[in-house]
């Protein structure tokens, strides 16, 4: 194992390892965002689209620095997105029989950056669609993640004679929480297009599409320490049948596309001659080749494609921009996470990397499709039949890289309201079935289902006090009504505020959202006794 | 019908839901009491027992489910015939 193998292994096990360590809020969140904080694309569009800097982007400005110094070493060392195609290729184990020559693709980079920027200069961030490390970070919590547990907790399944018979009490009851995702499998088609790509050719992504690689390869048209080859090169061409970068030039091997260069140095070790050396000092009077940039008519093109793709998602009716009201849809399906930001900087500043959808630990937190339109395509959104938004939980806010949901005081916490319940009464039992049920008011945490005695109705009937709701939630995962449940959560009221207290906007809204109190104990009731046998006995036969 | 039996049975009978249950809202009963048995059809039968239902005291034969309990083998609701070790602390 060399030591490009090594860096990217242990960088492979350093993402997973942040990754797993926000599963169900299990850490106290060492910096898992930190590897999405090393991405430049995100960090430049969402400079640009949200017109905010934020610290977190530093790291990405340092890396973006180092290029300047080493090139692209990101790419072939530390971005798990390359890492994880690399692994790909071994995995197919068609590595460099016969590649195209495709470098006439090598400027698309560049014009899907150009695209990228041109959409953000209108505020919007289609950033999600080509940012490596969101993707890659949205393949491994929603795919494999997913697939990994229920793969152990079938494996465990079947293991369990073994275990009952040696007597393995503890090993008996192991079972890791199985989670369910939305949009699973267009990201899983996605990935097996890349990792089809990367048969045409090796890291396909990483030369051809990657934004974040072009940012790099802007900054490295001629770092400091770089490829170099001396005079005993024999012309052998070896070098560039193995770069896997198509960075060395067809005709002259001793010329380098630095932009291209990873500086993965397999190059060097390949070379039958040790002509090749990768360090500061000019060995060889050489010209570095002539950088493969987009011509001017490309870069115009990509520039009005983005802007236009921007300008028309804008102008698509379930886009939300400007003051809700008048005329707006907004589809009723659409919670936000708890301290979600405005709903146009949100969708902005969200990266869709789903690192808070892998923290959730109720699993209601789910990647939205087409409901809101393109520009909120895999925003996370809660999906609170699926599981409740715990009050006393904020795991999203504190994976966002980009502070997408913001975090908010402990005494905030539950000011930050997510919608409003709504009962339906032709589904709710007591309204519909004279059904004596009063599980919305037995879960929910803040009193805010009130039950009165009404004409017509033996039993009594919950009603929703919406000044105490928060959205929360509990109260539709847990209604016992099959398929659509009889009490929901709309997105109505939700407290989306940029600054300032929740509380505060809160109660100026009229709200007095506190938690129950849990003394029930002091309850007394003069019982009115059943002259013959109390419900649940039976009169005793037996003298 | 497969039929599960548990090890052991806890019942934490700290606060006893006398009347209107499962739901409530009732009368609670505060009895500080927690049964324990190898067998869950007993330990049920001893909650019953043991406290009072609606104001007054219940055999375990005239709850159904511990009669049908019983009945299968699934456990004994006869608990004046097992010995019962009663711990204050």
């Amino acid at each position: 194992m060399n030591l490009r193998r090594l860096v990217q292994t242990i960088g492979l096990i350093c993402y997973i390892g942040l990754l797993i360590l926000t599963v169900n809020g299990s850490l106290s969140f060492v910096a898992a965002e930190f590897f999405l904080h090393l991405d430049p694309s995100i960090a430049l569009i969402s400079v640009l689209s949200n017109r905010v800097f934020l610290i977190g982007f530093l790291p990405a400005i340092l890396i973006v620095l180092l290029s300047l110094w080493v090139g692209r070493f990101f790419c072939g060392y530390l971005c798990p997105m390359g890492t994880t195609l690399d692994i790909g290729d071994k995995a197919i184990s068609l590595r460099y029989k016969k590649h195209k020559k495709l470098g006439n693709l090598k400027p698309l980079k560049y014009l899907i950056l150009v695209a990228l920027v041109a959409a953000a200069l209108f505020g919007v961030s289609f950033v999600f669609v080509a940012s490596p490390i969101s993707l890659i970070t949205r393949f491994y919590s929603i795919i494999l993640f997913p697939l990994v547990s229920s793969v152990i907790n079938k494996g465990h399944q079947t293991l369990l004679p073994i275990w009952e018979l040696l007597d393995f009490k503890s090993v008996l009851f192991f079972q890791i929480k199985e989670t369910r995702y939305t949009t699973q499998f267009f990201v899983f088609s996605f990935f097996i297009l890349l990792f089809v790509l990367a048969r045409l050719t090796p890291r396909f992504w990483c030369r051809y599409l990657c934004p974040a690689g072009a940012v790099f390869a802007l900054f490295s048209f001629k770092p400091i320490i770089r490829r170099q080859v001396d005079s005993s090169c024999d012309d052998c061409g070896k070098c560039k049948r193995t770069c896997a970068m198509n960075a060395i030039d067809e005709e002259d091997c001793r010329q380098t596309d630095y932009a291209e260069c990873v500086v993965c140095l397999t190059c060097r070790d390949s070379c039958p001659k040790s002509a090749i050396r990768f360090s500061g000092k000019t060995i060889h009077l050489q010209s570095a080749k002539k950088e493969t940039l987009p011509s001017r008519r490309q870069f115009i093109t990509a520039g009005i494609t983005g802007a236009s793709g921007a300008m028309i998602s804008l102008t698509s009716i379930p886009t939300v921009f400007g003051k809700p009201g008048n005329g707006h849809v907004v589809s009723n399906s659409l919670i936000r996470p708890p301290a979600a930001l405005p709903e146009p900087e949100f969708l902005s500043r969200c990266v869709r990397c789903a690192a808070c959808i892998l923290a959730c630990p109720t699993n209601t937190l789910q990647a939205t499709w087409l409901e809101s339109g393109v520009t909120a395509l895999f925003s996370p959104s809660l999906i609170l039949r699926r599981g409740h938004c715990d009050p006393d939980c904020h795991c999203c806010a504190q994976v966002c890289p980009t502070a997408a949901i913001r975090k908010v005081t402990e005494s905030d916490r539950i000011w930050a309201k997510t919608g409003t319940a709504v009962i339906n009464r032709q589904k709710c039992l007591a309204w519909e079935q004279d059904s004596k049920c009063m599980v919305c008011d037995e879960v929910c945490p803040f009193g805010a289902i009130d039950f009165s005695k009404i004409p017509d109705c033996s039993v009594t009937v919950p009603k929703v006090l919406e000044e105490k709701c928060s959205g929360c939630g509990y109260c539709e995962y847990h209604c016992p009504v099959q398929s659509q449940p009889a009490i929901t959560i709309s997105p109505m009221n939700a407290i989306r505020i940029n600054e300032g207290s929740y509380r505060k906007t809160g109660e100026k809204m009229g709200l007095s959202i506190s938690r129950k109190s849990e003394k029930t104990d002091g309850y007394v009731e003069t019982p009115s006794f059943p002259t013959n046998e109390a419900p649940g006995f039976e009169t005793d036969e037996i003298p | 019908m497969h039929s599960f039996k548990a090890d052991l049975t806890v019942i934490d009978g700290s606060r006893v839901l006398s009347t209107n249950g499962p739901n409530g809202p009732g009368k609670v009963l505060k009895e500080n009491t927690i049964i324990a048995s190898r067998d869950m059809v007993a330990a049920d039968a001893c909650a019953v027992e043991s406290f009072t239902w609606y104001g007054r005291k219940y055999h375990p034969r005239q709850v159904k489910h511990i009669r049908e309990a019983h009945r299968r083998k699934l456990g004994r609701m006869d608990i004046e015939n097992l010995f019962i070790k009663t711990i204050t602390i």
